[in-house]
């Protein structure tokens, strides 16, 4: 019988390719922490509290040089920033659940959940249809599963230091670019979503030298720009709109 | 400095980017143009980190060369996606791929 908890399960199961590839990382976060300065305690903090791969791994870099509080908490909000769209996003789909869901799933909403919830939203016909309970609990069992997995992560790192021989090696850090594709191609059902896709790719290895992710959220506003134009393309060459969330 | 301090400090920051459009959509509803791009950002999002993954597979240096399991394994990958739309088929192919890759060329 279909239960609440099922529907965490579900969500932790989707996710665990993600979890398979944000393993690694974790642990060389682990061991990357301590030898940068901070203390066991605060590398466990971090990815308790904070929960951005990429965030956690620049704020090391920036201790580890000195930087001062205001520039590391600044280049935490500008690699980060990237989440104001996945809240924005999940935020338009989930909008009827309760306050608590959805600090939650604020709270849990890194990029791989984000992947994962808003692959499951668009295997729904229509965004009408989606059953936002449904949603919002398999949303926190991905949220969830990668949590612990992220901090469990962390954790061996502290303990077993540099003694994991080539983390590099295990061929892992393919897991998440490999789902990520497979999902997006799942995702893109027509027209105005492949060109999104495409040009945000392109934009995104050209603008791959700038410093903090700030290449990721332009490319990301190129797509989306992309997107809109094609279907507004769409709209006036053939008198159809073009069907989307 | 207080690691304390600023680690709290980074995790209101993150929080807050994760949640301030919670609340704001509480506030008024997201329609128009806004409301239709929101729905191009997952492929965008998604399209966006896993390309420079693959082409900067080191993470700094450009590498298209055919011995690249990274390449390899993302046109494969792209290939099953497109043929059979199946997110699992698309990670079996795609990791299998790039593991023989990986043991061919290093």
């Amino acid at each position: 019988m279909p239960s609440k908890f099922n529907y965490l399960i579900e969500g932790a199961k989707d996710s665990t390719p993600l979890i398979i590839g944000a393993i690694p990382f974790g642990i060389i976060f682990g061991t990357v922490g301590i030898a940068n300065g901070l203390s066991a305690f605060g590398v466990i903090l971090m990815s308790m509290l904070i929960l951005a791969g990429s965030a956690q791994f620049v704020a090391l870099g920036l201790i580890a040089v000195g930087a001062s509080m205001p520039i590391i908490l600044f280049t935490t909000f500008v690699v980060n920033f990237r989440h104001i769209l996945y809240g924005a996003s999940i935020a338009g789909i989930l909008n009827r659940i309760s306050k608590t869901r959805k600090a939650l799933l604020a709270f849990l909403l890194t990029d791989e959940c984000f992947a994962v919830i808003s692959t499951k939203a668009q295997s729904y016909p229509s965004s009408a249809e989606i059953d936002q309970d449904y949603l919002s609990i398999y949303g926190l069992g991905s949220g969830f599963s990668i949590y612990i997995a992220w901090v469990s992560a962390t954790v061996a790192g502290v303990i077993l230091g540099g003694s994991i021989p080539n983390l590099n090696n295990w061929g892992l850090d393919f897991a998440m670019p490999v789902t990520f594709l497979g999902m997006v191609i799942v995702g893109i059902r027509n027209w105005p979503t492949a060109i999104a896709g495409v040009s945000a790719a392109v934009a995104s290895v050209l603008l791959f030298p700038l410093p903090n992710k700030i290449g990721l959220v332009i490319a990301v506003l190129i797509g989306v720009a992309g997107g809109l134009v094609v279907e507004h393309f769409g709209y006036r060459i053939n008198g159809l709109r073009v069907i989307h969330e | 400095m207080n690691e304390v301090l600023l680690i709290s400090g980074m995790a209101a920051i993150t929080f807050f980017l994760r949640y301030v459009m919670f609340l704001l959509h509480e506030r008024m509803e997201f329609k128009g143009i806004f409301k239709q791009a929101l729905g191009y950002v997952p492929s965008a999002v998604l399209s966006a980190i896993v390309l420079p993954a693959v082409v900067f597979s080191d993470g700094s240096t450009m590498n298209l060369s055919p011995s690249s399991p990274h390449i390899v394994g993302f046109m494969v990958s792209l290939l099953v996606g497109i043929l059979m739309r199946n997110v699992l088929m698309v990670i079996f192919f795609g990791m299998g791929t790039f593991i023989l890759w990986k043991n061919l060329f290093s």
